[in-house]
């Protein structure tokens, strides 16, 4: 048994995902090609990501269960962060203090076009799972 | 690539089942706001020289971000409704 699987198997048996996202992250594991998660294997992955996704499954109290689906183009997303490198240097300081303030320690100098392609590949791996009695919120890329 | 041209909007309610299909060219907004942009080109212009952004360069960049929206997909399914926007 794969490390990756075994790790999938224990989450699922402390309760923390459920069987079908165990499902879904056993069939991701086994779709990625061997050795692509070795070390030393610089090669690009194949799987290009085309959309950022948030789906949330909630229960209003007024409307009752409500479910949304939101697929965004991850070519808005490079056209944003492109965007960000027009932000006036007076106004990026006062960025990189308001989230500071907040307690989130982002320099959005660091956001730059020649790195967005590294920043998309990271987020291959990247997923919000919020779970709380009245809402199910998932954030990931595919 | 090119900014979404149609808004196509579906609505389904699930208690008699009806469902409204709209196409919304949203190709006649950027043709309202083409002149527009061309009337305010010039002060743009002078504010980005002020303000030392590249106009140009900042406008592609806008361009992009429209362009981007291309495939916008939201689905809200909610009280009997089940309601499809998606930007081609």
């Amino acid at each position: 048994m794969s490390e990756n699987r075994r790790q999938i198997l224990e989450m699922l048996s402390q309760g923390k995902i459920t069987a079908d996202e165990a499902e879904r992250l056993i069939a991701a594991v086994e779709k990625e090609p061997a050795g692509a998660t070795g070390p030393g294997t610089d090669a690009p992955r194949t799987e290009k990501l085309k959309y950022f996704r948030v789906v949330v499954d909630a229960i209003d109290p007024k409307d009752g269960p409500t479910k949304v689906n939101v697929r965004v183009p991850m070519q808005l997303l490079r056209a944003g962060v492109r965007l960000t490198s027009f932000i006036p240097p007076l106004a990026r300081e006062r960025m990189n203090s308001a989230m500071k303030s907040k307690g989130i320690d982002f320099d959005i100098n660091q956001l730059k076009p020649e790195n967005l392609e590294d920043l998309i590949e990271q987020l291959n791996d990247f997923t919000v799972d919020i779970d709380h009695e009245d809402a199910k919120v998932r954030v990931f890329c595919e | 690539m090119m900014p979404p041209l149609v808004a196509i909007v579906d609505i389904y309610r699930k208690a008699d089942g009806r469902t409204f299909h709209l196409w919304l060219p949203i190709v006649l907004l950027w043709l309202l706001f083409l002149p527009l942009v061309l009337l305010l080109l010039p002060i743009v212009i002078i504010v980005g020289l002020i303000a030392g952004i590249q106009i140009f360069a900042a406008m592609g960049a806008m361009l992009r971000v429209l362009n981007g929206l291309n495939g916008t997909n939201v689905e809200i399914d909610q009280a009997g409704r089940h309601i499809v926007i998606h930007l081609v």
